[in-house]
């Protein structure tokens, strides 16, 4: 009773110990092998081994189902399916018996031993030559000179890390008391084994980690946008190279970590074209608290600055936020280059055609006395070409404009139905000519708010490609209609009963210098701009603009605008013009 | 009640196609300078009741000629239109800030204009 009791206490010393190891972090291999010893020295008539459980990657084909069906459901979860083997990791063996560290032990051959091992529960054999379950391999047990044998499950949250296996010389009865303490101190051992996994996985994260912050640190440092970004009471805690260079701070980056973010503006103000509006600006950002991007910042040497405010947030809690700074002095000077281009390029080819439309228009009215028929033919053929002309150099310098962001609408509320008259009126002659008709079908008394001329312009162009798509003489007339549509807004549309377009066309009809190629069932000629442009009016005003067709059943261009309640101001009675 | 129109165009060409339209078409007297310094000359002496200017001329272009006029007693009165191929939005915008009655983009038609510019002139004058 005294031995028992003198056990008991030197294993709860030993399970103590092992959990100031835990606690202290030493290595694993350290843990199990000092407490191996130590178990040995209480029970010195036995081996005592750890081995670690591996499985190969594939289970044997050989494997029975059956097998996968008894495991419990923990190892399923977290252990793959495979050929099992023990591997003995370390041991400590008494002068009769051999070491066996190192050893491994193909347990395939073994199904009801694997079965067992698998259950997680205890094993005790008195006596290996007349337990059935290690029959198989029991010559291999006997070499090692195994007579009996207790196993116990190293397990910790359903997991399976190892087996704790005393083996002995001899036959031996394990005993009640000796289960007892050594299963206490398994669960040890398996803690520590746990432990282990745990600080293994904290150091691959914290690897990853490192890893991360370096490839995003690299990344922030060699970004050509300046980046600052201050924590939630304003100091500064991370800092590049390029927001140095845009805003002149002598010094590395690091030389402003640290500092508050509002000594820094306070530094730099006069740097700006309007020091306190920047200052300003700044606090009216940081109290609104809301992403700003594109903020433009005028420098007092000239160049300009783009700014983004973004406020980071973790888990919903405000916890500082980012500047990011672009210099874009070089953009805005080839913006604006472009744009004098283009309006030299205006120039340039509308001063020519003026004289050359002039000049037809003129001839055509008699001003130089009446025409023979086939000059004025002639002369008209010359004409709509310049005039094709014209509108083609309107619309490119329009689609800038509209990429630009500047198409310069000026919205004022004007009648959906004046709208299609007005478009109506453009279009009636040149249809006749034509032998087509417009018909406009007014269903909405609604206004709408909008840029009256442009709108128009839309509905012009829609009306001029529906004319280009009918067949000459076509008694089906071009439907212009205005209508409600969904969500308080009002539907414009035009229908032509042409050769339609194919679904894979309507996709890119919008987009900016398409021509629908020859093959196609819609010939067409012209820039490719006018839909690209109506896209570009009809989005400024926030709306939309589609195409609903069937090859050989016409097509239909619709645009939506939002209603406005009538009638806005500032309005006009008549109509756009 | 237009009369007489002064038109101050560089472009030969251009000058031929809005004299005829004016005359012809509007059956009004024109006078015709070549440059913005031509149309200060001879404002005083033709009066006219109406300027038709240009605004990309060399030497002077047509926003300094507004300014010139503006500063001439007997000038600064009439109103001035705009004949312009510079028709981008912030163009036409800016035109009309520096005082200009109204602006008519180039290629016009000629058969319309003497319309266009009756219609810019009863236009009320903004503030």
């Amino acid at each position: 009773m005294t031995e028992l009791l003198r056990r008991s206490l030197f294993f709860l010393a030993l399970r103590d110990g092992i959990a100031r190891d835990i606690h202290a972090e030493r290595p694993i291999e350290e843990i199990v092998e000092h407490a191996l010893r130590q178990i040995f020295s209480a029970y010195s008539r036995f081996r005592v081994t750890y081995f670690a459980i591996e499985q190969s990657e594939s289970p044997p084909k050989s494997q029975p189902a059956s097998q996968s069906e008894s495991q419990p459901a923990s190892q399923t979860d977290s252990q793959p399916e495979g050929a099992w083997r023990l591997r003995a990791v370390c041991s400590v063996s008494p002068p009769h018996m051999p070491d066996i560290s190192g050893l491994h032990a193909d347990l395939s051959a073994a199904p009801d031993y694997l079965t067992h091992l698998r259950s997680c529960e205890p094993l005790l054999i008195e006596d290996v030559e007349r337990e059935p379950i290690v029959k198989p391999m029991l010559a291999s047990l006997l070499s090692i000179k195994t007579r009996a044998m207790l196993d116990l499950p190293l397990l910790y949250g359903g997991r399976l890390y190892g087996l704790l296996c005393f083996d002995a010389a001899e036959p031996h009865p394990w005993r009640e008391d000796e289960l007892g303490v050594l299963m206490d101190l398994s669960e040890s051992l398996a803690l520590a084994l746990r432990s282990a996994e745990v600080r293994t996985e904290r150091a691959r994260a914290e690897s990853q980690l490192r890893t991360t912050t370096l490839r995003l640190g690299t990344l922030i440092q060699n970004l050509h946008a300046g980046v600052l970004v201050e924590d939630e009471s304003r100091r500064i805690v991370l800092c590049n190279e390029a927001f140095c260079q845009i805003l002149r701070i002598p010094g590395p980056p690091s030389s402003l970590l640290g500092m508050g973010g509002p000594e820094a503006a306070e530094r730099g103000a006069p740097l700006f074209a309007d020091p306190q509006g920047f200052l300003d600006g700044i606090t009216a950002t940081l109290q609104a608290r809301r992403p700003v991007y594109d903020q433009e910042l005028r420098m007092a040497d000239g160049r300009v600055l783009e700014r983004d405010y973004i406020p980071l947030f973790l888990d919903g809690v405000y916890c500082g936020h980012l500047w990011s700074l672009r210099d874009v002095t070089q953009r805005r000077t080839v913006e604006r280059m472009k744009d004098e281009l283009m309006s030299t390029i205006s120039h340039e080819l509308r001063t020519p055609l003026t004289a050359i439309f002039g000049v037809l228009r003129l001839l055509r009215a008699g001003v130089a006395g009446s025409l023979a028929p086939m000059a004025d033919q002639l002369l008209q053929t010359a004409e709509s070409n310049a005039d094709r002309l014209v509108h083609v150099i309107s619309d490119i310098l329009d689609l800038s404009n509209a990429a630009a962001g500047r198409l310069g609408l000026a919205p004022r509320g004007v009648r959906a139905e004046h709208l299609l008259n007005d478009a109506l009126a453009q279009w009636q002659e040149p249809a006749q000519r034509l032998g087509l008709q417009l018909h406009t079908e007014v269903h909405t008394d609604a206004w709408v708010l909008c840029d009256g001329p442009r709108i128009v312009q839309v509905l012009a162009s829609l009306i001029s490609n529906a004319l280009k798509h009918s067949p000459p003489g076509d008694e089906a007339p071009i439907e212009l209609r205005a209508e409600a549509g969904l969500a308080g807004r009002v539907r414009f549309s035009v229908t032509d009963h042409g050769p339609g377009i194919s679904v894979a066309d309507q996709a890119r009809l919008f987009q900016r210098f398409q021509q629908l190629d020859s093959s196609d069932s819609r010939p067409s000629n012209g820039a490719g701009v006018g839909l690209a442009l109506a896209k570009a009016i009809v989005e400024g005003h926030g709306g939309e603009i589609g195409v609903r067709s069937v090859l050989g059943e016409g097509a239909t261009f619709w645009f939506e605008l939002k209603a406005a309640s009538a009638p806005p101001g500032p309005a006009e009675g008549e109509g756009p013009r | 009640m237009i009369r007489k129109v002064m038109l101050v165009d560089d472009e030969p060409d251009v000058r031929l196609v809005v004299r005829l339209s004016l005359e012809r078409i509007g059956r009004w007297q024109v006078c015709v300078a070549s440059s913005g310094l031509d149309a200060l000359r001879a404002v005083e002496a033709e009066r006219p009741d109406v300027i038709l200017l240009d605004v990309m001329m060399p030497e002077m272009d047509g926003p300094a000629t507004l300014a010139q006029l503006r500063e001439n007693p007997h000038a600064a009165g009439i109103p001035v239109i705009f004949l312009t191929a510079k028709s981008q939005p912030h163009d036409i915008t800016r035109f009309k800030e520096l005082g200009a009655r109204g602006v008519i983009n180039k290629p016009f038609d000629p058969l319309q204009l003497p319309a266009q510019i009756q219609r810019l002139l009863s236009e009320p004058v903004p503030d």
